[in-house]
């Protein structure tokens, strides 16, 4: 016994795509096939794999409910739907799908194999064409009445790239007659060698271009356009370049709009514009109609398309191609539009070549739309450095045991292994020494030098820039209740170290990835904060993060002139007998000045002894709502309505009663009971 | 002559497509100087079945419902004092009516400020961690001299 399960992978006006399991259930052939089932026009494609035939042989209609037999063995049972098809037969049929299932299992009745063609001569008859697909040939036959499905009559259909597996299926005469069905490839250019011998019809159809039984596989391209500045803010242009624009082509567009909300999921309208131009732009305005209005499957198809993104609108497009006044095949394609106005996916629904894409042509900056916000235009993010400030100076990161070095160094005592210093003080060459509160490391370790004294003390070098980056990491600020209570009444502030406790905007950030920057220049300890939303700057605060480290020396140039000077008075006093410029000399011999620089000072680093952390503080608002709220107070609309989609306590303003054939009295009693609020029955 | 319509309504005033049983109906004349936004019957007390669940009525000749309001009379009368509503009597030419709508029931839009009857009753406060700028401590010496 073998058992057909059908999926419907997408299916249209007139085509399904669907995915055939068969099972036979009485030998151990588990199959795969896939292919097309056209409905009322009644044929069957296998596309993937012959074997599937293979056990079956020829196949004669059962009974009339619907099952068939295979010959000399057992029944094959109905189909039934997988459950990731039933969006789409519902879609297409409704609720009832009936119609769907007989025309599946009828068309099994015309998968039937049977020799049509001798080799490569293919015979006139009816319901055989020419199938062409960008150059490549095929070729069908057997498009046959439904009323004439029965065992007599010998519907085939074959659509095989030219031998394709004319060298694979030899071994049983089935495959051997599919192999010689399928050696019919490169038509037209075995046709125009005289290899193939075709009827006067067929050969009309070469030499007309082949037209007529065009593969009808056709694609588009959307361009989906998204300004939140105009109204209407999305429009969509596609583009079909296979289709010749022609009179008597057209497209037919269907466009359906659902709304994502976090709880559940609404669908908003729907379009359907037959005739247009092959290629064209079409317009939605987005408004939200309530859930009651629901007359589309559409919630079933938004379930499947995305994982759930809050506050998304999802536009939902079908076209459909008619050429010469027939229609063609159809291509999907949706997307769906978060309310910030960025895309959270698109895509096409069948793998037909189709494809979306997203453009932006805003040229207004101006927050308009309480659903979308203007794309922004593209910033320069690079980290640029200011380079060529080691030109004069050189930054070292140095360890304390090395800063240690250093200090013992400017303090030597060794006036002799360091006589250069007699004209020099190295510690005038040091520009600073800063504490920093990050990790920072440099090149390789080098000498350091100062001035001209190598203090053979070693520092890793600090890039020219003299720059660091600190990502310090990001947080999505979720919202809480998903109204406005998430923005008028939540404040939100942010302690950034060394910059300070900062308010941010919370209409800014709410919602968002907020990523945090710090931006060090070692040079001068000066840092800035950069918030970035969404990979946007939207602020920068500065402030000190590093602080000076007071470094003190003997001035050994000065001390050492004087101590020179000392000897020299001392020697010129002695010679000319002046005992008191002796003593002066000796004096300052002896005991000279202190001669101390310090260099740098100790600047507060208070901010060090806080956290070093980066956090929100984030206060929300607790409310209280009163109970039947919404059924007493309504809740805020602003929305222009028909009064008779409203239903519930309805709240209006400026209202214009001059339609209403009553008494100017009554008129103001209407109007002032619908501005202090009714309460509207069906 | 008026054909008057006894109903029994349960809705609020402010409501259009008010529910309302039908009680009676009955002929009478409307008294003089009555006017059609509050027009004012005097009929027979024993033409009235149920005083206490009659609350609202239509009169044909207006074409209009009406809040009843029954008072006993002399002689075995009762008056009943109408006020029109206007939300009933139009209910569908409002209803074709298209207008702001402020506030709803149940098409509304939660971004939007609802000042109204919020009640604070407190605040929340979170705090979230995003990083840290570093735990570590660096030394870095700038000097002239020895630059590249």
């Amino acid at each position: 016994m073998s058992v057909y399960n059908f999926k419907v992978n997408s299916i249209d006006a007139t085509y399904y795509d669907l995915e055939i399991t068969t099972q036979d259930t009485t030998s151990e052939h588990n199959e795969v096939a896939t292919g097309f089932i056209p409905f009322g026009t009644s044929y069957l494609f296998f596309s993937e794999d012959d074997t599937t035939f293979r056990t079956h042989g020829s196949w004669t209609r059962g009974s009339a409910s619907g099952s068939y037999n295979e010959t000399g063995t057992s029944a094959v049972s109905s189909f039934s739907p997988s459950p990731e098809s039933l969006p789409y037969l519902h879609d297409f049929f409704g609720d009832s799908y009936t119609n769907f299932v007989q025309a599946c299992n009828e068309s099994l009745a015309i998968h039937k194999f049977r020799t049509l063609l001798d080799s490569r001569i293919i015979t006139s008859g009816t319901n055989r064409g020419l199938a062409v697909q960008q150059g490549e040939a095929y070729v069908f036959a057997g498009i046959t009445p439904r009323s004439n499905w029965d065992s007599n009559v010998s519907p085939t259909v074959m659509f095989k790239p030219y031998d394709q597996y004319a060298s694979e299926h030899t071994e049983s005469s089935i495959n051997l007659t599919t192999s010689q069905m399928l050696s019919l490839i490169h038509l037209k250019e075995d046709i125009e060698e005289g290899k193939i011998q075709v009827p006067p019809e067929l050969k009309a159809l070469l030499d007309d271009g082949l037209d007529v039984g065009k593969w009808t596989s056709q694609y588009a391209t959307y361009y989906v356009n998204i300004d939140g500045t105009k109204n209407p803010n999305i429009s969509i242009r596609y583009e079909v370049p296979y289709i010749e624009e022609k009179a008597d082509s057209s497209m037919e567009l269907r466009g359906s709009a659902g709304f994502l909300g976090v709880e559940n999921t609404d669908y908003i309208g729907r379009y359907h514009i037959e005739s247009l131009p092959i290629n064209n732009s079409w317009k939605a305005w987005v408004e939200k109609i309530p859930s009651s209005d629901i007359t589309d499957k559409l919630n079933a198809l938004l379930s499947n398309l995305t994982s759930n993104p809050s506050f998304a609108v999802c536009l939902f497009f079908r076209t459909t191609y008619i050429i010469r006044g027939t229609k063609s095949d159809t291509s999907w394609c949706y997307v769906i539009i978060n309310y910030d106005g960025s895309v959270a996916n698109s895509g096409v629904l069948k793998p037909d070549g189709s494809s979306v894409v997203i453009t932006r042509n805003d040229t207004d900056d101006v927050y308009h739309d309480d659903r979308f916000i203007d794309e922004e235009d593209d910033i320069d993010g690079t980290d640029y450095g200011v380079t060529g400030l080691s030109l004069m100076t050189k930054s070292y990161a140095m360890s304390p045991s090395r800063l240690k070095q250093l200090g013992n160094f400017l303090w030597s005592a060794d006036f002799f292994d360091n006589i250069r210093l007699l004209n020099n003080s190295p510690i005038q060459n040091v520009v600073s020494c800063k504490v920093f509160p990050m990790s920072i490391s440099g090149g390789a370790d080098t000498s350091i030098v100062l001035g001209n004294v190598d203090t053979g003390v070693m520092g890793e070098p600090i890039g020219d820039t003299q720059k660091f980056n600190i990502d310090v990491g990001s947080f999505t600020i979720p919202r809480f209740y998903n109204n406005f209570l998430d923005y008028q009444y939540t404040k939100i502030g942010i302690f950034l170290p060394f910059c300070g406790f900062h308010t941010i905007d919370v209409d800014s950030v709410m919602g968002k990835t907020l990523s945090v920057k710090y931006f060090v220049d070692v040079l001068t300890g000066v840092c800035k904060a950069c918030l970035f939303v969404n990979d946007i700057l939207v602020e920068e605060f500065g402030g000190q993060i590093g602080f000076d480290i007071p470094l003190c020396a003997q001035d050994r140039s000065q001390t050492e002139l004087e101590q020179i000077t000392g000897i020299s008075n001392v020697v010129t006093s002695a010679i000319g007998r002046d005992v008191g410029g002796v003593i002066s000399g000796a004096t300052h011999l002896f005991a000279p000045a202190d001669h101390f620089h310090t260099v740098g000072t100790a600047s507060p680093s208070i901010n060090m002894m806080t956290t070093h952390d980066v956090f929100l503080v984030i206060e929300r608002p607790i409310v209280e709502y009163p109970s039947n709220y919404n059924h007493v107070y309504g809740k805020p609309c602003n929305l222009t309505l028909t009064l008779n989609n409203c239903r519930g306590f309805t709240q209006c303003a400026s209202v214009d009663c001059s339609t209403i054939p009553c008494t100017d009295m009554e008129k103001d009693m209407i109007k002032a009971k619908l501005e202090s609020g009714v309460y509207i029955n069906a | 002559m008026a054909t008057v319509y006894l109903y029994s309504m349960s809705d609020d005033s402010n409501t259009v497509g008010k529910h309302k049983a039908f009680l009676q109906s009955f002929s009478c004349d409307l008294m003089a100087g009555t006017t059609v936004e509050e027009p004012i019957l005097m009929i027979s007390s024993d033409r009235v079945h149920d005083y206490l669940n009659t609350n609202y009525v239509y009169i044909d000749k207006f074409q209009r419902y009406y809040f009843a309001h029954f008072e006993l009379g002399a002689n075995h009368t009762v008056i009943v004092h109408c006020k029109v509503d206007p939300l009933e009597s139009f209910s569908s030419y409002i209803k074709s009516l298209r207008a702001l709508v402020t506030r709803q029931e149940f098409r509304y839009n939660d971004m939007l400020l609802d000042d109204r009857v919020i009640t604070r009753v407190g605040t929340k406060t979170q705090k979230k961690y995003i990083g840290n700028v570093g735990r570590d401590v660096s030394y870095v010496l700038t000097v002239t001299g020895g630059s590249e």
